[in-house]
C-alpha cells in the first residue's frame, strides 16, 4: 500500500512543481510508480486523480497550446492547493487556534484538530493568550453538521430518517435553512415543501447518514428566524394553571407567564404547548405541584397517578 | 466531504500535512510529532520513511525530500514544493468559524479588544471559507456566566451565583471563589470554594442560573487545607449535591416505549426495537435516587420501577399522597 501512497505524494509534488500542463505520457515517464502496460497505467492514473480530488486537491486539466488541443495536460494550481487565510498576526493566529480547541471532545473535534495542525504549520509564532479553556459539550457527528451547512449554502434538499415520538423511523425530505444549538443540542430548521411549513429537527434524533439531494436555486429562506424563540415561545393562548409550593417547581416557574401569591403556594399560569409535557412536568415535581386547570389535564394527571400507584403496589 | 476516507488516503493526507508542519517546526521530537498528529510513534516513523522516498521527478538525492530522524528529532530539507499548509476544507472552516463563535462567549469581560478581534476574524473568513451565516452555535450555559467564571478564575475573584440543584429542585444562592473549569462525561463543571459550605464544591455550569461579581473577602485560610481532596472523578462530584449517592443499579419495565422514555433514561434504541418484547426488564445505573424517582413519576406509569424495592415503595407512597391531595379537593 505504501507504494500507492508514495505515488500519490509524488504525483502531487510533480503537478504542483510544474509551471505548464504535464501530459499523461510525461507523467508516466517521469513520475515514480507508474508501471505495467499502457492500460494499467491509464487505470492507475484515473484512480489517482479521483483519490487526490477526494482529498480536496483540485487538478486542472488544460493544454499549453490552446490552438492544438491534441493532448490534454494536468497541473495543480498553488492558489487552490495552499491555505489562503491572508496575513495573520500572532494574536489572530492564537485566537484561531483557541477557536479550534473549543471543539475538544465535541462534534467538530476531528476537522478542528486537522485545521489546528495547519495553523501550526504556517510558521509564525502565536501569541500566548491566557484564556481558561471550556470545551463545548455539543456532540453529534461532524459529517452531518458539514453536510447540512453545505446544503444550506447551496440550497439543497436533504434526506434522512428521523425518530418520531413513538420511535418509528420516518424518511424526511426537506430544505434546511438554518443550523443552530439550544441548551446543548443541535437543531436544524427546514422547510417541508409538501406542507410549505417550517419543521425543526434535533440532530441526535436523526438515524444514520444525511444525504444531500437536488438543488433548489429559487428557494427563499425565511428571513427572520431564531432558534431560541422558535423552540421556547409557544403560539398558544390557552393557559394551564398550577399550584406550586414556594421555592419549588423551578422548571415550571421558567415557563410561567403569570404568578400569583397564595401564601405557602404560588399559582402559575403556563401556555399549553402539549398537555402530555405539562402532565409529565407536574408529575416530576411530586408533592410540590398540583394541576388546577384545564379539567382535561387534571384528569390526565389523576389517571396517571392512579396507574403509578397500581403498578407499584 | 461526508465520505469516510480509506486508510491509504488518510495516510496520504497525513504525509502531505506532515511536510509543512515539519518545515515550521524543525527539530521536533518523534514523540511530539506523534502526539500532534494523533498516531503512534511507530506510525510516524513509517510515515517519515515513506516520505523520504518522495520528491520531484528525477528522484536523485538532489530532488528527493531530505529528512533526518535517526536521533529521534526530525528535520526536513528540500521539500519546498509542499512547504505551505494545504487549503482549509469546508468542514475545517466550519470548525474554525463556529469555534470562533464559541470562543466569543467565553472571553472575559475586560477583554473588549479580543471580542472585537474575534468579530473581525469571523467577518473576514465567513466568505473565504464559504460558511453560511445561518449556521450558529452557542454554549449550553447562560451567556455571560462562562465569561464571568473565566474572569474570576484569572483574577482570583469571587462571585455570587444562583445554582439550580435539579434533583432536589432547589435554587440556592452561594458565595464562591471559582478555581477551575473541567470537562467530564460531556459535562462542563466548575470547581470552586463555597463560603456557605466552607469547602470545595463542584457545580455543573449549565445549572448556574446567574452570577454577580463580588468584592473580595480578606483571607482564605481554609482553602489550602482542603485542596488535596480535590482530585476530580465523578465519585468526587457525586458527594457535592446532597441527593447524590454512589452509583447504584435500578431496573425498569417499559409498557409503552417512546422517544421521550428512550432519551430520558438513556436507553439504546435496539433494546426497544422489537416492539412486542418491550415488557422486558431493563437494567440501568444512576447516581441519584431522587432523579430516578422523579423520572419514573414523570412518565406517568409508562415506566414501572422494579428494583430497588425501597425506591419502588417510595414512588408508591409519593404517588399515593399526591393522589389523595387531588381527591380531597
Amino acid at each position: 500500500m505504501s507504494r500507492k501512497i508514495e505515488r500519490l505524494v509524488n504525483l502531487t509534488i510533480a503537478l504542483l512543481a510544474t509551471k505548464r500542463y504535464l501530459t499523461k505520457s510525461e507523467i508516466f515517464r517521469t513520475v515514480e510508480g507508474y508501471e505495467g502496460t499502457d492500460e494499467t497505467k491509464e487505470r492507475m492514473f484515473e484512480r489517482d486523480k479521483d483519490d487526490l480530488r477526494s482529498l480536496g486537491i483540485e487538478i486542472e486539466v488544460g493544454s499549453f497550446d490552446p490552438v492544438f488541443m491534441d493532448e490534454a495536460g494536468y497541473r495543480i494550481n498553488h492558489s487552490t492547493y495552499q491555505m489562503d487565510l491572508g496575513a495573520l498576526s500572532p494574536k489572530e493566529l492564537s485566537l484561531l487556534s483557541l477557536a479550534a480547541q473549543s471543539w475538544q471532545g465535541a462534534a467538530l473535534d476531528q476537522p478542528a484538530h486537522r485545521v489546528l495542525i495547519k495553523l501550526r504549520s504556517i510558521g509564525i509564532p502565536a501569541d500566548a493568550l491566557e484564556l481558561p479553556g471550556i470545551s463545548s459539550r455539543l456532540a453529534n457527528s461532524s459529517a452531518d453538521i458539514a453536510v447540512i451547512s453545505s446544503a444550506i449554502s447551496d440550497k439543497s434538499t436533504i434526506v434522512f430518517d428521523y425518530t418520531s415520538s413513538d420511535l418509528q423511523h420516518l424518511k424526511r425530505t426537506v430544505i434546511p435553512f438554518a443550523l443552530g444549538t439550544h441548551i446543548g443540542f443541535w437543531y436544524v430548521a427546514c422547510i417541508d415543501q409538501r406542507i410549505n411549513d417550517i419543521r425543526i429537527f434535533r440532530l441526535d434524533r436523526i438515524v444514520g447518514h444525511i444525504v444531500k439531494g437536488e438543488n433548489n436555486s429559487d428557494f427563499q429562506a425565511p428571513t427572520t428566524f431564531d432558534f431560541h424563540s422558535a423552540l421556547t415561545q409557544s403560539q398558544s393562548h390557552t393557559l394551564a394553571s398550577f399550584d406550586v409550593r414556594k421555592g419549588k417547581g423551578h422548571l415550571l416557574r421558567n415557563l410561567a407567564v403569570s404568578t400569583m401569591d397564595l401564601g405557602e403556594w404560588d399559582q402559575l399560569e403556563i401556555p399549553i404547548v402539549s398537555l402530555e409535557n405539562l402532565r409529565s412536568l407536574a408529575l416530576w415535581h411530586g408533592e410540590d405541584v398540583i394541576v388546577r386547570s384545564p379539567k382535561e389535564l387534571v384528569e390526565m394527571t389523576i389517571e396517571s397517578l392512579s396507574k403509578i400507584v397500581l403498578a407499584h403496589e | 466531504m461526508s465520505k469516510e476516507l480509506s486508510a491509504p488516503l488518510l495516510r496520504t493526507a497525513r504525509l502531505l500535512d506532515l511536510v509543512p508542519y515539519l518545515h515550521a517546526n524543525q527539530g521536533i521530537s518523534i514523540k511530539d510529532l506523534a502526539d500532534e498528529f494523533g498516531v503512534s510513534q511507530t506510525q510516524v516513523q513509517s510515515d517519515l520513511t515513506t516520505l523520504w522516498m518522495c520528491g520531484l521527478p528525477g528522484y536523485t538525492p538532489l530532488e528527493l525530500i531530505d529528512l533526518e530522524f535517526e536521533s529521534g528529532y526530525v528535520t526536513i530539507r528540500n521539500a519546498s514544493t509542499l512547504a505551505k499548509p494545504r487549503k482549509v476544507s469546508f468542514e475545517e472552516g466550519l470548525a474554525l468559524l463556529l469555534g470562533l463563535q464559541l470562543l466569543q462567549q467565553t472571553i472575559p469581560l475586560d477583554r473588549h479588544d479580543l471580542k472585537e478581534d474575534i468579530e473581525a476574524l469571523s467577518e473576514r473568513f465567513s466568505n473565504t471559507l464559504g460558511v453560511p451565516k445561518a449556521v450558529n452555535v452557542s454554549h449550553e450555559a447562560n451567556p455571560g456566566v462562562i465569561a464571568q467564571l473565566n474572569d474570576a478564575i484569572k483574577t482570583s475573584g469571587e462571585l455570587e451565583i444562583s445554582y439550580h440543584s435539579l434533583y432536589s429542585d432547589e435554587i440556592t444562592i452561594r458565595r464562591i471563589r471559582p478555581l477551575r473549569i473541567f470537562n467530564e462525561n460531556d459535562q462542563n463543571y466548575l470547581q470552586a470554594y463555597c463560603y456557605i459550605a466552607k469547602g470545595l464544591r463542584i457545580f455543573r455550569i449549565d445549572r448556574i442560573l446567574r452570577s454577580t461579581v463580588l468584592e473580595r473577602l480578606e483571607s482564605l485560610e481554609s482553602l489550602e487545607t482542603t485542596k488535596e481532596s480535590t482530585e476530580s472523578g465523578i465519585g468526587q462530584i457525586s458527594t457535592n449535591e446532597k441527593n447524590w449517592d454512589r452509583q447504584f443499579s435500578y431496573a425498569i419495565k417499559v409498557s409503552l416505549p417512546t422517544r421521550d422514555i428512550a432519551e430520558r433514561f438513556g436507553i439504546q434504541n435496539h433494546l426497544f426495537d422489537k416492539g412486542s418484547k418491550s415488557q422486558e426488564v431493563i437494567e440501568l445505573e444512576s447516581f441519584s435516587k431522587a432523579w430516578v424517582e422523579r423520572a419514573v413519576l414523570a412518565t406517568g406509569a409508562d415506566v414501572e420501577l422494579i428494583e430497588p424495592a425501597d425506591l419502588r415503595k417510595e414512588i408508591y407512597n409519593h404517588a399515593k399522597s399526591v393522589l389523595e391531595r387531588y381527591n380531597a379537593q
